[in-house]
């Protein structure tokens, strides 16, 4: 075990942040904790990490009641990335690895890993975001911590950032750490994580193995102009889930590990060429929808 | 303790602000020293002994009282907002340091800053006594030096006033605002209008600027002319002595850690 919460409750005044939450995280798991923005994400991460007092409930981690020893064995990125801005990256970490008590950090492999090399000697104040945001996953990782806390790792990068960011994550987990990311991006936790609980208005609505709990389904709009010979097609297809009618022809729903290369390629090889062919992006808002129904 | 001390140096030796503070008072301490003489003093109070033994130690005391005062004072402030406002607070506790420790770092770098800055002035001291002192003796060298803890007090008493405003406001700008305005308006004025009016008596001097600032004051005890005559008249002392000094502003300077403290241990960062 992890981390375990227990009834976790935060009140701002008359908002109730988290309400009642209790979770689980295991070792090995890239655990995702999904909602939207203002769902008591970062407010429950804030609680287990010592920097915000619950009212009620309780935490622990790795089996232990010691939430200050834990800490020190825990990388952490919450929310922004906080730095000495008068420092450059290679004194930051150092007090980091200080507060640590890292004796021998490896700060240049570090800076390697997250590509900050060439300026290690520029200060802090000099980076771009998606630099900070390396940065600060450079920190996390100082002490080789067992376990990384991830806040909206990829929040404000750009999408060059963002995909170099989710491959570090994915390296690491690779390494068996234990990850936990908050995020309220799907499909940035479709893609990292191993494990999710969705949370909104500070309420946990469903927790479980990603596959389980996120419809793995793609939903593709398609037109064509021989509008009988669709029809037919449509009937005999094995990988169609479900289909219904728009304005430029029909809304589909693949079934699990079909994509929409599967399906152009069907009609293609049943000689019917279509028009239009696009890839719908479930929102988050409509898998709320779902789940909560 | 040595390891939170480290800590806290890593923090302060790349900022610029300190280097500042700490160029200002070295420089300032011993070149504004002459300024003694330009300024009027009653005749009783001969020029020439402000730089000689022993009245050095209170002269240099209490123009540097105004230095710790700015300087380090003012670092005390810088030293908590800037945690705020880099959110590095924050950080350093999920990071894994406790919220004692961090309090204690400061502490203990507030004392280590104190015990340079009465070095120093020891040392300034010294020079301008034995240059110009024609006779040295060493009982006259020694008289004064009970304000050597004092003077350290004092530092590390301002450091804490400062360092708990920034921490009650956490913006820096509004931070020495208030501290300036405390203690040159509020202060005062509640002392020495409001509070001698209603209920003149010893305790007018108890308040915590004026305890600390009575650490180290301006060597005027036995002048007349310092003593403001309302107050003379209701037999009130103008200055608390150095006992007093000290025991009032160590129960001010607990009391202002012990509320930080306690404020710190409840607060969501």
């Amino acid at each position: 075990m992890i981390l375990k919460v227990d009834n976790l409750v935060k009140k701002y005044g008359a908002v109730t942040a988290v309400n009642n939450l209790s979770l689980e995280v295991h070792k090995g798991q890239v655990f995702g904790i999904l909602g939207p923005n203002g769902s008591g994400k970062t407010t429950t991460l804030g609680v287990v990490m010592g920097v915000i007092k619950s009212d009620s409930g309780s935490f622990s981690w790795f089996g232990e009641n010691q939430p200050q020893k834990a800490r020190g064995q825990i990388g952490t990125l919450l929310e922004t990335p906080n730095f000495y801005p008068y420092m450059n990256a290679v004194d930051n970490l150092k007090v980091v690895a200080h507060i640590k008590k890292t004796a021998q950090p490896k700060i240049d492999e570090l800076l390697e890993m997250v590509n900050l090399k060439d300026r290690k000697k520029s200060k802090f104040t000099t980076y771009s975001l998606g630099m900070k945001q390396r940065l600060a996953i450079a920190a996390a990782m100082i002490s080789d911590p067992e376990v990384l806390v991830l806040d909206e790792p990829t929040n404000g990068l750009d999408p060059e950032g963002i995909v170099e960011v989710r491959n570090l994550i994915l390296q690491i987990a690779k390494k068996g750490k234990t990850i936990i990311l908050a995020s309220h991006m799907l499909d940035e936790v479709e893609k990292i994580c191993s494990h999710v609980a969705i949370i909104k208005k500070g309420a946990l609505l469903s927790v479980g193995g990603v596959g389980a709990i996120i419809n793995k389904q793609q939903t593709v709009e398609i037109g064509t102009e021989d509008q009988t010979q669709l029809n037919a097609l449509l009937e005999k297809c094995t990988f169609i889930h479900s289909f219904s009618p728009t304005k430029l022809g029909y809304e589909l729903v693949l079934k699990d590990e079909f994509s929409a290369a599967d399906l152009n390629k069907y009609f293609f090889d049943n000689h019917l060429v279509l028009t239009h062919l696009l890839v719908k992006n479930r929102s988050l808002e409509q898998e709320f929808l779902e789940i909560t129904q | 303790m040595l390891r939170l001390l480290q800590l806290e140096w890593l923090k302060l030796k790349p900022n610029a602000t300190f280097r500042v503070f700490v160029l200002l008072y070295f420089l300032a301490l011993p070149l504004f020293f002459p300024i003694g003489l330009f300024m009027d003093f009653p005749k009783e109070f001969s020029i020439l002994s402000i730089y000689s033994f022993p009245d050095v130690w209170s002269f240099a005391g209490y123009l540097g009282s105004w230095l710790t005062f700015f300087c380090f004072g003012f670092l005390g402030v810088l030293m908590i907002t800037n945690e705020y406002a880099f959110k590095t607070l924050r950080q350093n506790i999920m990071t894994g340091l406790t919220r004692s420790e961090f309090l204690a770092s400061k502490l203990i770098m507030f004392g280590a800053i104190s015990l340079f800055a009465t070095i120093y002035y020891c040392i300034v001291v010294l020079g301008y006594g034995y240059s110009n002192t024609d006779f040295i003796i060493n009982s006259k060298v020694l008289e004064q030096t009970y304000l050597i803890p004092s003077y350290f007090l004092q530092c590390f008493g301002y450091m804490c006033v400062g360092f708990f405003i920034g921490f009650l406001v956490k913006r820096s700008g509004l931070a020495v605002f208030l501290l300036l305005f405390y203690t040159f308006f509020i202060e005062n004025i509640f002392r020495q209008v409001i509070h001698f009016n209603i209920a003149p008596g010893p305790l007018v001097n108890y308040y915590p600027m004026n305890s600390l600032e009575d650490l180290v004051p301006l060597p005027l005890r036995q002048l007349k002319f310092a003593q403001n005559q309302a107050w003379q008249r209701d037999n009130v002392e103008f200055l608390l002595t150095q006992t007093e000094a000290i025991l009032v502003s160590s129960c001010w300077i607990g009391i202002i850690i012990g509320m930080i403290y306690l404020i710190l241990k409840r607060r969501d960062l």
